[in-house]
């Protein structure tokens, strides 16, 4: 019963349909929640006691850091159930997100690098966090090139699968590096269990930033994964009558 | 709240030196997540006009 579910509701078709309802609304309100907490965040957030201003880039690389993480993990729900139920969509998703992990991991790890010049003195440090972050990326990476690498796109997409399903054990190590092991990277400033250790006056430029990149983040998510799809069942009739 | 941190525009630019990493990460960010969108919209664009050419 479950299997058939799933089946009926992860058409291509179906999801090419939804989603283009929807594009514009997510795409509008990620801009706006992205210029609302950047502006915020950049002019009147007050000044940081002791890394002075260069903090306001928390705004865009924390919002970016999360969005790399919650990409890669949305992935692995799609691998399994591509693996266990044989759903189409779900391979088709995991190629379409991929390349937006690869460009939020980079936004991560290029103001993660900017922002350690003034604090660090040092743009790079092959410290836990910042080189699990690494190999998100060189991950990412590798499941594009994996996937273009076959002829046959049902057993790259089996392959994919199985190489995302293997890659998660990375997000639990960038989430807890910090925690594990001693690092020039600061602690979370947010967390689920205990909560912010930031003022209400940072944090709440940082959410509305961080809802702003999760919903850019998936209205790009939507646009390319539609391209992939019209691309990938180019021959099939629905697609020439979308069109 | 909503104060605004700096005294002057001046001020709000050079942010006491670190203007030059702060506005370098959001413009390159911003530059990147545009031309993202537009490469793929426009990739998309020009796929559905190849198939309606061919179909017709």
């Amino acid at each position: 019963m479950l299997t058939s579910f799933i089946h009926r509701f992860s058409s291509p078709k179906s999801f090419v349909e939804v989603t283009a309802l929807f594009f514009p609304y997510v795409m509008f309100l990620g801009f706006l929640c992205l210029a609302l907490g950047w502006i915020w965040g950049l002019a009147f957030a007050p000044e940081d006691a002791i890394q002075g201003n260069s903090y306001r880039i928390i705004f865009l690389h924390v919002p970016a850091s999360i969005m790399a993480q919650l990409i890669y993990f949305f992935m692995s729900i799609c691998a399994l159930m591509h693996l266990v139920w044989r759903v189409k969509l779900a391979a088709y998703l995991i190629k379409s997100a991929a390349p937006v992990g690869v460009l939020i991991t980079f936004i991560a790890l290029f103001s993660g690098s900017i922002w350690g010049i003034p604090t660090w003195g040092t743009w790079w440090q092959w410290d836990a966090r910042i080189t699990s972050t690494l190999i998100l990326f060189i991950m990412y990476l590798g499941i594009i090139t994996l996937h273009s690498s076959f002829s046959n796109a049902e057993k790259a997409d089996r392959l994919m699968s199985i190489l995302v399903v293997v890659g998660v054990v990375n997000i639990p190590i960038i989430k807890k590096s910090v925690d594990w092991w001693s690092t020039l990277h600061q602690p979370a400033s947010i967390s689920i269990s205990d909560g912010a250790s930031i003022d209400p006056s940072m944090l709440y430029p940082l959410t509305i930033s961080i809802l702003g990149m999760a919903l850019t983040m998936i209205a790009l998510g939507i646009l390319v994964s539609k391209f992939y799809i019209l691309t990938r069942e180019k021959n099939k009739k629905w697609v020439q009558s979308y069109v | 709240m909503f104060n605004f941190s700096f005294t002057n525009f001046y001020d709000f630019l050079t942010m006491d030196g670190h203007g030059v990493y702060v506005w370098t990460v959001y413009l390159v960010t911003f530059a990147l997540i545009a031309v993202s969108f537009l490469i793929v919209r426009r990739k998309l664009n020009v796929f559905k006009r190849k198939l309606k050419n061919a179909s017709e």
